[in-house]
């Protein structure tokens, strides 16, 4: 074991902060009424990618007793790593400059918050590429893991941002695309998912072994519980079907549906990202 | 083709699987308990006329021409020197594991006491001086070559020429281009292993057609 759960929890707090804060700048109105629940949204993306990061730091054995090696920290700039640095800081500038305007009674400027947006969105793509650039684990394709991980990304965004708001009180109305973006990202992650699994069974050569073991492991080994379980029946169909019962119930929708659904989504984004992780099978031995 | 490129050259048809070299190596580089800088993975193999024979494959770091481990390293620690061997430069080395779930040899270790990674230097405080790396000198039947892969004149290069096709590096389909060949690799991997793979002594692949 290379990588462990503390890996699988510093990408997941990266996507899904990264994509909290796209929801909130994109989802949140910009007028007074909204600020209250936007600033709560932005702040939980700033905890998160902030945790995740530290995280990163802390498990960076060599860092942590010698903490003036990270000075090198992007000297390679070849390396997906130092450009998860590069995005990460900028994002977390972006974000807390936006968190502080609002804390002042400011809307953040509009470019301002597409500019860290768009930061977010290489922060939530770089956790797969980290991933995907390892070839010691043919489950970790490049070809199919980093649009997985983007989805799961946007989706456990989508949930962050939807919990965030509602503790903090609502605001305006959310616009129609995000009820969209409840019903389409499950039904996305899904597809990513086949794809992962399709891409990696098709592994040929020197890797072919391991991906199979890894394939194994995720649907019927080590991980088939965490993958059917917590990936597929707690982080996809049940959230999928919450969002479908409230659309269809309107205003007579309990409260909680909305409330269920956005934890389970979020179980199940760190699932996938602890299965991916923990399944994985090195070509050597 | 004036650059230096070193490289290493393993017959297996004469490794006797003595262990030598990884003892050798131990006693050079002291790299921690239970990690080894090289080592042999040994197993009972049944020939295509059913005899019984030893497998022994050993292995290292192949510092690779195109190594997967120096570019995912983020800060610039593991990179490639002068003389085209992969080395780690633990000043920078942040612990990070990057380049360990690159390298698809598993030839690389955190060192848990320092919190930075190790591996196989081809013994470059040695080399520089001129001398062979400790596995290469020790090596008890000379399965192991060492040399400069863009001198014509050396004795690997003479070796390697004369081997033509039959001198392999690992799963080289990965791309990383592995600058440590084998003879006899396809015979060696194509044999049916009837046991156990074990390496020091220590079981690492265990043997799933047992009756
Ligand atoms: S064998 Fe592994 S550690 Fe050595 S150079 Fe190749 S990729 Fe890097
Ligand atoms: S563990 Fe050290 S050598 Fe390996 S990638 Fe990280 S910084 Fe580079």
């Amino acid at each position: 074991m290379v990588w462990d759960g503390i890996v699988a929890i510093d990408l997941f707090l990266a996507g899904m902060g990264a994509w909290t804060f796209i929801f909130a700048a994109f989802a949140c109105g910009r007028d007074d009424a909204a600020r209250k629940a936007k600033l709560a949204a932005v702040a939980v993306a700033v905890v998160a990618v902030g945790l995740g990061a530290l995280i990163l730091a802390v498990d960076a054995r060599g860092g942590m007793m010698h903490p003036l090696r990270f000075v090198h920290l992007i000297g390679n700039l070849g390396s997906v790593m130092a450009w998860g640095v590069i995005f990460i800081s900028l994002f977390l500038v972006g974000a807390i400059v936006c968190a502080g305007m609002m804390l002042a009674k400011k809307q953040p400027p509009r470019a301002l918050e597409i500019v860290t947006a768009v930061l977010g969105l290489g922060v939530s793509l770089y956790t797969g590429v980290l991933l995907g650039t390892a070839p010691a684990f043919p489950l970790w394709s490049l070809t199919a893991l980093p649009i997985a991980f983007l989805v799961s990304a946007a989706y456990t965004g989508y949930a962050a941002w939807g919990l965030a708001t509602r503790v903090a009180g609502g605001g305006s109305a959310a616009p129609s695309w995000v009820s969209r973006a409840a019903l389409v990202l499950p039904v996305a992650e899904a597809a990513a998912l086949i794809l992962l699994l399709a891409v990696v069974s098709g592994t040929s050569g020197s890797g072919a072994a391991a991906a199979a073991a890894s394939v194994a492991n995720l649907v019927s080994g080590s991980q088939a519980v965490v993958f059917w379980g917590g990936v597929v029946a707690v982080g996809l169909v049940a959230p999928l079907a919450l969002a479908v019962l409230r659309q269809r119930q309107g205003d007579k929708a309990p409260a909680w549906y909305g409330l269920a659904e956005w934890v389970c989504i979020l179980v199940g984004g760190f699932a996938f990202r602890y299965a991916v992780v923990m399944a994985a099978v090195p070509i050597f031995l | 083709m004036s650059e230096k490129r070193l490289g290493m050259l393993i017959d297996l048809g004469v490794c006797i699987g003595c262990n030598a070299c990884t003892v050798a190596c131990k006693q050079e580089n002291e790299p921690p308990l239970t990690k080894f800088n090289t080592w042999v993975e040994s197993w009972d193999a049944e020939t295509e006329d059913g005899r019984v024979t030893r497998a022994n494959l050993p292995k290292l770091c192949n510092h690779c021409e195109n190594p997967a481990c120096v570019s995912v390293c983020p800060t610039g620690a593991s990179y490639q020197a002068e003389d085209g061997t992969v080395q780690i430069d633990q000043d920078k080395c942040i612990g990070c594991k990057y380049c360990m779930a690159a390298c698809p040899y598993g030839v690389r270790y955190m060192v848990e006491e320092s919190g930075d990674v190790s591996k196989c230097t081809f013994c470059h405080h040695r080399t520089t001086e001129g001398l062979l790396p400790a596995c290469v000198s020790t090596c008890v039947t000379t399965s192991r070559m060492f040399g400069d892969l863009n001198d014509p004149d050396s004795d690997i290069s003479k070796k390697l020429a004369e081997a033509g096709d039959k001198a392999k590096g690992l799963m080289e389909d990965l791309g990383m281009e592995p600058r440590v060949y084998y003879i006899g690799l396809d015979e060696t991997l194509a044999a049916k292993p009837v046991s156990a793979v074990h390496k020091g002594g220590n079981v690492i692949a265990p043997y799933e057609g047992r009756q």
